[in-house]
């Protein structure tokens, strides 16, 4: 390695060569003011000393020694214990600080910042700046030359000080060469933006306990062991796990669904819907309370029955729903969906607390009190007579959308009777410790009926051949009642509620709006994509015109074809048509329905 | 960490709380006789200040109360707390 | 009893320091301010009416959770009795009295750690000058949420909902496990 010298004009004259096998090269001496800038404190430049040092603290901090630019050991150890007494007299502490005395090899930390290469020398320099990522000085004119002007628009055109040094050994010496290159001053230039961490953390440290079975808490339902002894596939809805079907040997998903709602339509099934969440709202004004979120009037809702309610935000988009039952004059069970849990009775909190603080109403989430089973199919009703006690459970006593309670294995049970898959269907309500042995208890009895246990991918099927939707699947966040076909649930008798005055905006009545329809393949094979784009014109090339989307789509055992359900521009005028899937094998025919696939009067609903 | 001063239960760590955005944006008593313009005000439109800021916060994770706050948004530091309802 | 051969309570790791599952009578109670001596009568126990303090006599509890909600404890098995008193004493008042005895785990950690095992996770102070004898309050525990109440000077009581109860057992032990290697 050859060594040189750099003069005050910034000419290099050379100077000896020595062998080496390591070089270690220093970025120069400045004040380290990271910690500092972190604390949002603003910088000061020093003209004497050519470098930055902290000014204005935005934090109750101080900096102490080399970090605020003094300079030689004897005065940095006292400037530190000067630093220490004064913080703490200003804390209200007493404190005086030690002398000290400092014998050292003191040295100048002054000195031109670096070498730009020169014409005459020879050969031309290559000056490095940035040690790690080779930016030279070259590179810093050239941008300054280019147009960026910004020292953050330098950094990330030269990569200058990206590296794992942040900038620590090329920031001061990129700085001048980028002022000198546009003809401005240091201060003018400034430093770009100091990151954390000060220094290079490992992930294991961010990560801390956050990994394994520990990343997140792993929520299961009281009857997670059973399913798991049964074969369950477990799919993940938030931290929930949840069956997803549960496969007999041989069989894959798409066998195991088929199986599983042909059983609940012929015979019945059990699912558990225990993840949903559960709110109860008591108090004298609970129902006036309830009406005023919901689309729905609840005043009018007699004790032992329930409604389908919806939940809009204020901006009359569909947020929520539930099917919310009057237990007593002033309590009301509400349900959510299960993502929706948390945020429903946040949202609904808030209006109690701040916009109607004097309604007598109180929430209390009860998610978790309960472990929910539900049973569904034409033989439902026969499972549960010999369980049940203290419950009626004939048509005419019980009827769909009403519930009741009793007990069952000898413990209390909420029954409701409710149906998310279009068959004669009950909700059986225990305290979640019961959970398990009343399941089991309704296994053992519904074996000799072919009671098949189902997952939420035969749920999501059962449910979509009727055509009720999903919040979340069908609504994304900007869909209002009226789009999704559920109009009817809104009392318009009702002077407000949370998003009707939403609901009059002109862009909402306008024209033109994606309504939810029954999408039926011509080819009766084919399973078309969830989020499939429809076009009403086939053979387009792109930019294609967009219509709409598909939402949900199955393969649908009990019809022996596929069904689908999307959202379409002027989709409810559209019945009858045939529109198009534009996807890469092709164009694919579909005809637009109503959205009801299977029973659609609802008759086996009432059995 | 921020510390944030509870009205009810005194300062505690960031963690606890939940955000509510922009303080006194009152819901239109009549909603029905609301024009267009107010509605979408009501709805869509916040002050976001720069400098000192009314806000509310809710306590979500320790007593569950909403209450409002002065926070400086360049500072985040938080001046005098407003306990309303 | 029918119930008590078909009751399955959460089970959870153990250790030393900690016991669990705790099963209990457990109510939310909330309404009008008004309502809190009545309350207390039927309870048996007067109900605290500083922020962030339980009331016990050794045999029930009561933890302030919020300016008009307090969480009820008593021995397992007395959901009726206590509701029915309640009612009685709450004749006229404005409230709301949930059960959600099954709604929660109880989960007791003691001894000279406990106070350092739960800081670890916990971002509050736990000291006894910060958090000291009969304090009570909902937090975070890592990324579960937790009622935490000191009964004692070593004892920790926290209150977990069921499906966040495993978690939070496990990532203590992890805590205590990691810490001692």
């Amino acid at each position: 390695m050859t060594l040189g010298t750099v003069g005050a004009d910034g000419a290099i004259s050379r100077g000896d060569t020595v062998d080496c096998d390591t070089v270690l090269m220093s970025g120069g001496y400045t004040p380290s003011v990271h910690l500092f800038s972190q604390s949002r404190g603003k910088l000061r430049w020093d003209a004497e000393l050519q470098a930055f040092v902290p000014g204005a603290s935005a934090e109750r901090e101080r900096s102490a020694g080399a970090c605020r630019g003094v300079d030689g050991l004897e005065v940095v150890l006292n400037d530190g214990a000067q630093a220490g007494a004064a913080a703490a007299s200003d804390s209200g502490f007493e404190g005086t600080a030690p002398r000290y005395r400092a014998v050292a090899r003191e040295f100048s930390r002054r000195g031109a910042p670096g070498a730009l290469a020169q014409p005459g020398n020879d050969p031309p320099a290559k000056a490095f700046v940035d040690f790690q990522s080779d930016v030279t000085t070259r590179d810093l004119v050239l941008a300054a030359r280019e147009g960026f002007e910004s020292i953050e628009h330098v950094k990330r055109y030269t990569t200058t000080g990206m590296a794992s040094d942040q900038g620590k050994t090329s920031g001061m010496n990129a700085l001048a060469f980028v002022a000198a290159g546009l003809d401005r001053t240091p201060p003018q230039v400034g430093l770009t933006t100091f990151r954390m961490p000060y220094t290079p953390v490992t992930f294991g440290s961010f990560a801390g306990y956050d990994r394994g079975n520990l990343f997140d808490p792993v929520r299961t339902t009281p009857t997670h062991e059973w399913a798991l002894a049964h074969g369950a596939v477990f799919e993940d809805v938030g931290l929930w796990k949840r069956a997803r079907h549960f496969p007999r040997p041989g069989e894959d998903m798409h066998a195991a669904v088929a199986r599983e709602c042909l059983a609940v339509r012929s015979a019945c099934g059990v699912f558990d819907a225990s993840t949903l969440g559960k709110i109860e709202v008591v108090g004298a004004d609970a129902a006036q309370f309830l009406s005023r979120m919901y689309v729905n009037n609840f005043a009018n809702l007699a004790v032992g029955r329930a409604r389908y309610g919806v939940l809009l935000r204020e901006d009359g988009f569909v947020y929520d729903d539930g099917v919310i039952a009057r237990v007593a004059n002033d309590r009301f069970h509400v349900t959510t969906t299960t993502g929706g849990a948390a945020r429903v009775l946040g949202m609904m909190e808030d209006y109690l607390q701040t916009e109607w603080p004097d309604l007598e109403a109180w929430l209390t989430s009860t998610t978790e009190q309960w472990s929910v089973i539900a049973l569904q199919g034409p033989r439902a009703r026969d499972v549960l007579a010999g369980l049940v006690e203290g419950v009626d459970l004939s048509p005419g006593a019980l009827p769909h959308m009403s519930v009741a309670r009793g007990r069952i294995c000898g413990v209390p049970m909420m029954l409701f009777r409710v149906s998310f898959t279009g068959e004669l269907g009950f909700e059986i309500n225990v305290a979640a410790d019961y959970g398990q042995a009343v399941w089991e208890a309704v296994y053992a009895a519904g074996k000799s009926h072919g009671i098949t246990p189902y997952g939420t991918e035969s749920m999501h099927v059962l449910r979509a051949e009727k055509g009720y939707v999903i919040v979340g699947q069908e609504t994304d966040g900007t869909v209002t009642p009226d789009d999704a076909g559920l109009g009817w649930a809104i009392a318009r008798s009702k002077p407000d509620f949370v998003g009707k005055r939403s609901l009059e905006r002109p862009a909402i009545k306008a024209p033109g709006r994606k309504q939810l329809v029954g999408l039926l393949t011509v080819d009766p094979a084919t399973v078309l994509e969830e989020g499939a784009q429809v076009v009403a014109v086939p053979a387009q090339s792109p930019p294609m015109q967009l219509i709409g989307h598909v939402t949900s789509s199955y393969a649908s055992a009990v019809l022996g074809r596929s069904i689908a359900l999307a959202m379409v521009a002027d989709g409810r005028a559209r019945i009858g048509q045939t529109l198009y899937v534009p996807m890469p094998g092709g164009d694919i025919p579909v005809q637009v329905t109503a959205p009801v696939f299977y029973d659609a009067e609802g008759v086996r609903l009432h059995g | 960490m921020l510390i944030i001063n509870c009205p009810y239960c005194g300062p505690r760590p960031e963690l606890e709380f939940s955000y509510a955005g922009q303080a006194h944006v009152a819901r239109p008593a009549d909603p029905s006789a609301t024009g267009d313009d107010e509605w979408t005000a009501y709805l869509y439109l916040r002050t976001n200040t720069r400098g000192v800021h009314a806000e509310r916060w809710r306590h979500a994770r320790g007593c569950a109360r909403f209450f409002n706050a002065l926070r400086d948004t360049t500072t985040d530091r938080f001046r005098r707390d407003l306990s309303e309802r | 009893m029918a119930d008590a051969t078909i009751r399955r309570i959460v089970g959870l790791p153990t250790a030393a320091w900690l016991e669990s599952p705790l099963p209990a009578t457990r109510f939310i109670l909330r309404g009008a301010p008004g309502a809190r001596a009545a309350a207390g009568e039927g309870f048996g126990l007067s109900l605290p009416e500083t922020a962030c303090r339980a009331a016990t006599d050794g045999n029930r509890a009561a933890l302030w959770l919020g300016p008009d909600e307090q969480l009820l404890l008593a021995p397992d098995g007395e959901v009726e009795p206590i509701a029915a008193s309640l009612a009685r004493a709450l004749q006229g008042h404005a409230y709301s009295l949930v059960d959600v005895s099954h709604r929660q785990v109880g989960i007791g950690i003691h001894g000279p750690r406990a106070e350092w095992l739960l800081e670890s996770q916990c971002p509050l102070p736990l000291n006894l000058r910060d958090f000291p004898v009969g304090m009570c309050t909902r937090t975070v525990f890592g990324k579960a949420e937790i009622v935490v109440w000191r009964p004692a000077e070593q004892v920790f009581r926290l209150e977990v909902w069921r499906s966040f109860a495993t978690y939070v057992a496990e990532l203590l032990r992890e805590v205590d496990r990691e810490s001692i290697a």
